[in-house]
């Protein structure tokens, strides 16, 4: 009872970059930090330490050199935890996991985030607008709300 | 015998009130950070209350520590201390320790900015040298004995605040004793009109506090400036930095040992403020009418914090120290003022 | 005591990074220090590499242009802006001036919004989240032009070989809407401005911290509003004949190579920026702005150079008989601004440096491209330091 209206009242998101273009950090901070969307009033609050926070927010293909970063941080982080993969860089690895010339796609990044870690939320779009990323995480926050 | 059941009362109940109470401040200081920064901001509970609660209820993981243990029961020990302290200053506990001395006050005050160094020493997270990223390869700059990690660049910072950031408080802190002679909280607080037995709302026009004289002023600019340092807040979070140390001492904090911390901070935010309103209103924690006014008092320095906090960067040593010492220098005065 | 001294006398690192606050990005930063301040520091940077150059050799060159854009999210129609530029010098395709007026109008928003992101983000590191805010809160119609001009608010894709796309042609009610977005974002603009280079703490956190000399900046290779910042006055602006013959423009030049300056450098940019935009909507001639009367073909070896809000990025790559890409090479500013950094921040304290670093406004996913081709089995990888080991081994 408790467990879930304190859940449901305080989420911490914290962002992590694996080498996207940029597009979707930006429509990211946009959500999190400008007034205009305010992620805040939704009971949603930014971290930086894998060790406070509950949603991991991903953008981006996964690079290889970022593939064991990655993994460490969502280890770091406590139960219950989600993981958003935002942008379809996030999702599939984008143009760069499905488009190629002579040499084919390529071979710098390991894919969507999902064949590292387990992903939770999909949020598509090329990048997505920062209504959708609010309204994603407004959405997982239930299913945080409802893990043991 | 009267005395010892206002004893228990005291010590059972004003650490429920400082409780209750300290989980609305981060969130009511997070709100006018947040209308200051023309945004909405998480309702007043989210930050504090919900949150420490929240903690409470994530899985309780190992943490990368040398010592786990140690590592886990400091913010323990700091939330104690800061009920010690608080207690310290209640009329009950005068009557029967006769403890409440200025000088406890500032001993305690110094062993919980020591909890920082230890926490600092016993963190090693992810976030700078344990992340898996090939450093020391052949091509990369090798040079460096020591590695080391971002917690242990907030101790050093720590160290450099408990030695210079926080002299303003302690000026501020024995302002009080100066002016009234004596380093009693209850001597203080009766030497402004207060009477802990006696005391009815219609008294509190009667009183003749300290902050309203020159002295008291100036002392308690000093108290507020230590007051930001003893909190981390902005200007004075050097320790605590996002820019480089993310978020220094505490980052291996996870769970309920995080809650800890959250509790710990809070409770900070509370009893430095009652403290202040103690001193400088002469209106000290005790159950009875004097706590109304008592609780509304101490939302001053928070709310004062939380507005400088929006409104600065966070500063580093180059300006802590000139700032610091200005702030120490200003209390100085207070102080010599009040001798006169 | 000497400033060599110092660098041999470094026994603590401080690493930071893939995953940190203060950077937006991931790479890694390992700061060599003395007490707390800055003695050498080393930036890595190829955390980034998804090998764009390289999915794109033998793609066509419409296919091509659009993944330019997608090297990077802040500066991505100056990308697809150059390339286009490049290959339509290389085939002498004609462009209407209509088309390069509404291409510069994109590329000068963009610089608007990335200048403004970038002085949102060194708030955010400065810990002033109060600016911070109120610098997104400034950006956010810029965006909303960008929208309102293109019909999306990141990726636009203005350009196309020989014009522009329909969708970002202007219509009279588009440019009236935009007229009126610009006034206001003007007038927001510089009450921020005023206040932040007014504000005593922010200034005294930035002013004389991260010390680029010019001589330094030239050896180092420091470009855009960086080296403007140390006193260079060199803007490719100035050169290409989009910007030259037709807009009234000054570029900033500052000498004090600090912090303030890279600062005070873009903010003045800003408003030069919103000057060029507001001529080019007002001069923009009437006509079509798309020429499709073109062949594409054999191209040999072309180049082209552009300003981005960054500094000088050059494009090249030649085409086959059928149009696809043949090697195609980007360099973009970051990459030397960057290494110019490692030496500025040298002599700060650790917070200083991490603003130091960012003062460059690192922009890594446009850098990461370096890669270095097997021919014997095809492949191309990153050079892993492993690899370097390796091959060092062999020899």
């Amino acid at each position: 009872m408790l467990k879930e209206i304190s859940r449901k009242n305080a989420v911490h998101i914290m962002l992590v970059y694996t080498g996207g273009c940029n597009g979707c950090d930006i429509e990211v901070v946009n959500a999190v930090m400008s007034p205009f969307y305010d992620l805040e009033q939704y009971k949603v609050m930014l971290t930086w330490n894998p060790r406070e926070a509950d949603i991991l927010a991903v953008t981006g293909p996964v690079t290889r050199k970022m593939e064991p970063a990655l993994k460490e941080i969502y280890a770091a982080i406590p139960e219950p935890k989600l993981v958003a993969a935002i942008g379809t860089c996030a999702i599939i690895g984008g143009p760069y996991a499905n488009l190629g010339g002579d040499l084919g796609s390529s071979d710098q990044i390991v894919g969507g985030v999902n064949k590292v870690i387990p992903v939770d939320a999909y949020i598509p779009g090329c990048p997505p607008r920062p209504e959708d990323i609010l309204q994603a995480v407004a959405s997982v926050i239930p299913i945080l709300a409802g893990k043991r | 015998m009267m005395d010892w059941i206002d004893f228990a009362i005291t010590t059972v109940c004003i650490p429920i009130v400082a409780f209750v109470v300290s989980t609305w401040l981060p969130g009511i200081m997070r709100k006018i950070q947040a209308r200051i920064q023309l945004r909405i901001g998480p309702p007043v509970l989210t930050p504090g209350f919900w949150a420490f609660f929240k903690f409470l209820y994530k899985e309780r993981i190992r943490p990368v520590s040398p010592m786990p243990r140690l590592y886990h029961s400091l913010p323990v020990i700091g939330i104690f201390l800061m009920f010690f302290i608080i207690l310290l200053t209640t009329p009950a506990w005068e009557t029967v320790l006769t403890l409440g001395t200025l000088v406890a006050i500032a001993g305690l005050m110094k062993v919980e900015e020591m909890l920082y160094l230890f926490m600092g020493n016993l963190s090693k997270s992810i976030l700078s040298v344990r992340m898996p990223y090939p450093d020391q390869v052949k091509g990369a700059v090798m040079k460096g004995k020591v590695r080391r990690f971002f917690e242990q660049v907030a101790v050093v910072r720590t160290f450099k605040l408990i030695s210079i950031g926080s002299f303003p408080l302690y000026i501020g802190l024995f302002v009080p004793a100066v002016m009234y002679g004596s380093i009693g909280i209850m001597a203080v607080a009766s030497a402004q009109g207060f009477d802990p037995a006696t005391f009815v709302l219609r008294d509190l026009f009667s009183l003749d506090p300290l902050i309203f004289t020159v002295p008291g002023a100036i002392g308690a600019i000093a108290y507020f400036a230590g007051y930001l340092v003893i909190l981390n807040e902005y200007p004075f979070s050097i320790m605590h930095t996002k820019a480089d140390v993310v978020e220094g001492p505490t980052l291996e904090y996870a769970a309920w040992a995080r809650a800890g911390y959250y509790l710990m901070r809070e409770v900070t935010i509370f009893v430095m403020s009652s403290v202040f309103v103690t001193l400088y209103f002469g209106i000290p924690p005790m159950i009875g009418w004097a706590l109304i006014p008592h609780i509304i008092l101490v939302m001053l320095l928070p709310v004062g914090a939380a507005i400088v906090s929006a409104f600065t960067p966070v500063l580093t040593f180059k300006q802590v120290y000139p700032l610091s010492l200005g702030f120490s220098a200003l209390g100085v005065i207070g102080l010599i003022v009040a001798m006169l | 005591m000497a400033d060599t001294d110092r660098k041999d006398r470094a026994e603590v690192e401080v690493p930071m990074g893939m995953v940190h606050s203060a950077l937006l990005e991931p790479f890694r930063i390992r700061l060599f220090v003395d007490d707390e301040v800055v003695v050498d520091a080393e930036i890595t940077y190829d955390t980034a590499h998804r090998g764009i150059e390289r999915i794109m050799e033998g793609m066509p060159i419409q296919k091509g242009l659009i993944l330019t854009e997608r090297i990077c999210g802040i500066c991505s129609h100056i990308h697809i802006w150059n390339g286009t530029r490049m290959v339509e010098r290389g085939l002498g395709i004609d462009v209407p001036q209509r088309a390069h007026h509404i291409r510069v109008i994109g590329n000068e928003l963009e610089r608007l919004h990335s200048h403004l992101l970038y002085l949102g983000h060194a708030f955010e590191i400065l810990g002033h989240e109060t600016f911070s805010m109120r610098c997104f809160m400034v950006r956010e119609p810029v965006q909303n032009i960008l929208f309102v001009l293109s019909g999306n608010r990141v990726h636009y894709t203005i350009p196309v070989l020989g014009g522009i796309r329909p969708r970002a042609d202007i219509s009279h009610e588009k440019r009236q809407t935009m007229f009126s977005m610009i006034d206001k974002l003007e007038t927001d603009l510089r009450e921020f401005a005023a206040r932040v280079l007014n504000d005593p703490f922010i200034v005294s956190r930035i002013k004389e911290i991260g010390y680029l000399s010019k001589e330094d900046a030239v050896k180092y290779g420091a470009l855009g509003p960086n080296m403007r910042a140390s006193g260079i006055d060199f803007d490719w602006r100035y050169k290409l004949p989009e910007y030259r013959d037709h807009f009234d423009f000054e570029v900033i030049v500052r000498d004090g190579g600090t912090v303030l300056d890279r600062v005070a450098c873009r903010v003045f940019e800003c408003l030069e920026s919103i000057k060029i935009i507001r001529q080019a909507l007002e001069t923009l001639p009437d006509e079509d702005p798309t020429n499709v009367d073109f062949e594409l073909g054999a191209m040999g070896y072309s180049t082209s150079y552009n300003e981005a809000a960054r500094g000088e990025i050059y494009d090249s790559c030649a085409l086959d008989e059928v149009g696809r890409i043949r090697s195609y090479i980007n360099r973009t500013p970051s990459m030397s601004s960057l290494s110019a950094m490692e030496v500025s921040c040298i002599g700060d304290h650790l917070t200083d440096a991490s603003i130091t670093i960012a003062s460059c406004d690192p922009c890594l996913t446009c850098t990461n491209r370096m890669t270095v081709v097997d021919e014997k089995k095809g492949t191309n990888y990153v050079m892993e330091p492993e690899d370097v080991l390796r091959l060092a081994r062999r020899v």
